[in-house]
């Protein structure tokens, strides 16, 4: 077991690589949309800060139940019933989240990478590789980890900076312009982008030391939130509020906003769209473990028969949505769901737990 | 162990050669039965004569004319035989134009199909350009929708206007030309000359389409000999459409006010007292617009720095003809801030009487310094500029004098 235990740097990484995924690509639009004003920049920070505290208070719990998942510790928390509720809605979150995982990369593939390929040519590989390498355990889903996050960051970063050529910085201006209800107006949105904190409740189990979970977990918000800081700023720079809301990818179309001619490539976004299905991948591998992990402890199933039967569910959530903007709406309550999952419970069973454990003492 | 291990790697084995020998790509096209579309031409449907010849022999195609657009095809299958020591026409020049006319772009680009066998590729696109009459005829929105929504072209082809027909700019001046390419490149001058407007390319030109507010758009013209780009096409943000030109020399001044310190370009006095031309080269400027409201009413005042060196002098009182003074140059700075100042005043009032139009983006101050008003107003800013009062100073300083020594 002790060699099965993950480092804080692990940990951070194992998060930034489930937070960094889809949201990079629609964030600008679906924030500007919300805010109507460049300002959005502000709601990303405001709200990596609140997802930050979420993640806190989620490791705060798991903490009191070293070794032991949510799905594990909730019954005791919580009594049998409440418990095995609240671990199911847990896994069907990261199911949904598995499925539309795979929805996104079925939708961008198809568009801008193989056009032609049927989808199910392009997903069921994608969800046959995921299962494989979870039922390797965390050991492998790390492993896996540690190589995609510095590749896929790096170039990320590279292509960004080679689109300043696009951006016009007075395309953020003014700032504040209209004062903070339209960063508030956003920051729900913005939230969407830090689905986090729930991972916690069972990764903390997993951890060398998981007392300073709380400190990784704070780094891998900080590192998310310059990406979504800096991929926001150039994307509106580069279209302004008023283009940026007439794109579904915005951030794949800044990058189809220019040529560089004599740089090994002219044209990106192949590039990035092919070393950016990694990040889908792993956010979907994390999601499918913690929903198997969930599956397995809580109904006592084997974890192998339970990844395999979550894998044709898994292919209907993908395949329900019937546009993408269905995908979208999709996504959006479940952000919310997210949120309430992963801060609001945690929240109200730290102060029951407090509050249990004062009784206790005071009996005795 | 050791004997479950021959299996084992036979199986492994086995997954390998699978995966090498039935991988391919699923959609594959070979690029000899493909052509690359990089250059678009759209104008108001005037149908070529190969197109009313068709309808003659077989008529009955559906549609009631919109649009013509010719595609610049690039085809692969024939660039190889451009090195070989052929004397054939067609093999010179490794491209063709297709002229296609009906009611929407992507009908004409698939009706192309039923025309060649080579398919069309989009991603190679780098330049549109749109016929006035087009343009003063349509919203860009509507006709430029197609380039938007199709996954294939990207947001990067430069957009221009061409007073005529944009056609014509697509046919190659010289034998070995490949408009599509050239014209793109021309751009790139804009270090030399300050009559080039900062490009639009899709991405851009969306947002100012969609913000509606005015803007202008590089004008190309086509002589016999030349093609050149002259000019610009002023679009009216609230109609989205083209309601008329700017002249070369505006071209300038609208330089000038969108600053920047942008290098390039020159100014010119011509002056009976001081003998001419006399020719400074911009090194660098800088503008400051101003905005305020009272009552209502918007002002600006754009305040114009520059600094140059006098670069070309014809005048008998300069350096080389004996007898220079730093009077001289006081006066011929002096005489240039009066000369770009009539200049802007011209530009500012042809924009507010003739076009109503805030082109040279004023409205950037606005939208910036008093983002409440603009809020309320923005819809209507085109009538608030028109009415709005303009106030131009001008500051120029002559540095250097080239090569040539004051004596």
């Amino acid at each position: 077991m002790n060699a099965d235990k993950l480092t804080n740097t692990q940990i951070s990484i194992l998060i930034v690589n489930y937070m960094l995924a889809t949201a990079i690509l629609v964030l600008p639009r679906m924030l500007v949309d919300k805010a109507g004003t460049p300002d959005v920049w502000l709601s990303l920070m405001l709200a990596g800060v609140i997802s930050a505290a979420g993640g806190w208070l989620a490791s705060r719990l798991s903490l009191s139940f070293p070794g032991e998942t949510i799905f594990q510790y909730g019954r005791k928390l919580i009594g049998k019933g409440l418990g095995a509720a609240f671990g199911t809605s847990l896994v069907l979150y990261f199911l949904v989240i598995c499925g539309l995982e795979a929805r996104s990369l079925e939708e961008i593939t198809t568009k801008y990478l193989l056009e032609g390929t049927p989808s199910w040519a392009v997903t069921l590989p994608f969800l046959w590789l995921g299962a494989y390498l979870v039922l390797g355990g965390i050991q492998a889903i790390v492993q896996a980890s540690d190589l995609i996050f510095p590749l896929t960051g790096f170039i990320l970063l590279v292509v960004l900076l080679l689109s300043l050529r696009v951006v016009e910085f007075s395309h953020l201006l003014p700032v504040l312009g209209q004062g903070l209800p339209p960063v508030l107006r956003s920051m729900k949105t913005a939230a969407f982008a830090y689905s986090g904190p729930e991972l916690m409740l069972l990764l903390v189990a997993y951890m060398k030391r998981p007392r300073s979970a709380g400190k990784a977990y704070a780094a891998a918000i900080a590192i998310c939130m310059a990406f979504y800081v800096v991929t926001t700023v150039i994307v509106i720079g580069a279209f302004s509020i008023d283009g940026v809301t007439l794109r579904t990818w915005p951030t794949i179309d800044l990058i189809r906003s220019f040529e560089i001619p004599g740089l090994i490539f002219e044209r990106y976004e192949s590039l990035i769209l092919a070393i950016w299905i990694m990040k889908f991948f792993s956010t979907f591998v994390l999601a499918l473990f913690a929903s198997s992990l969930g599956i397995s402890q809580l109904f006592r199933v084997p974890f192998r028969t339970a990844v395999f039967a979550q894998l044709p569910f898994i292919y209907i959530v993908q395949e329900l949505p019937k546009t993408i903007e269905d995908v979208f709406r999709v996504w959006d309550y479940l952000s919310m769901a997210g949120a309430a999952l992963s801060v609001g419970v945690p929240a109200l069973l730290l102060v029951l737990q407090r509050w249990k454990k004062g009784a206790a003492h005071g009996r005795v | 162990m050791a004997a479950s291990s021959f299996p084992r790697r036979m199986l492994a084995a086995s997954q390998i050669a699978l995966l090498l020998l039935t991988g391919g790509c699923w959609s594959n096209k070979e690029i000899e039965t493909q052509s690359l579309e990089i250059a678009v031409a759209v104008d108001v449907p005037e149908p070529a004569a190969s197109e009313r010849e068709l309808q003659r022999k077989s008529p009955g195609v559906d549609r009631t004319d919109r649009i013509t657009s010719t595609y610049q095809l690039i085809l692969p299958s024939l660039i190889g035989d451009i090195g070989g020591s052929t004397s054939d026409e067609t093999s010179s020049s490794p491209f063709k134009n297709m002229t296609q006319t009906g009611d929407s772009l992507l009908e004409n680009v698939r009706q192309l199909s039923l025309r060649t066998n080579a398919a069309p590729l989009g991603h190679h696109l780098k330049v549109i350009v749109i016929g006035d009459r087009l343009a003063r005829k349509h919203d860009l929105m509507t006709f430029l929708d197609f380039f938007f929504r199709d996954n294939d072209i990207r947001l990067s082809p430069l957009v221009l206007i061409c007073k005529g027909k944009a056609s014509d700019t697509l046919e190659p001046l010289y034998k070995g030309d490949i408009p599509g390419f050239q014209i793109p490149e021309t751009v790139r001058n804009q270090y030399r000359n300050n009559k080039i407007l900062e490009p639009i390319r899709m991405y851009n030109l969306m947002s100012r389409l969609h913000a509606k507010t005015s803007f202008l758009l590089q004008n190309v013209v086509k002589t016999k000999e030349e093609l050149v780009y002259s000019g610009a096409a002023v679009i009216q943000g609230t109609s989205g459409r083209l309601i008329g030109f700017l002249t070369e020399k505006d071209m300038e001044t609208v330089f000038w006010i969108k600053g920047g310190g942008r290098k390039g370009g020159l100014l010119k006095l011509d002056d009976p007292e001081l003998g001419a031309p006399l020719d400074m080269e911009i090194n660098s400027v800088r503008s400051r617009i101003v905005p305020s409201m009272a009552d209502g009413r918007f002002a600006f005042r754009i305040e114009l720095e520059a600094e140059g060196d006098l670069m070309e002098s014809w005048s008998y009182k300069d350096a080389g003809r004996g007898g220079v003074s730093e009077a001289f140059y006081a006066e011929v700075e002096k005489k240039l801030e009066r000369k770009l100042k009539g200049n802007a005043d011209l530009l500012i009032q042809k924009l507010q009487k003739t076009y109503g139009a805030d082109a040279i983006g004023l409205y950037e101050s606005v939208r910036v310094r008093m983002p409440k008003t603009w809020s309320r107003i923005h819809a209507d800013w085109d009538r608030h500029f028109a009415e709005a009062d303009i106030t131009v100073s001008v500051s120029i300083a002559l540095k250097g004098h080239g090569a040539t020594e004051l004596t």
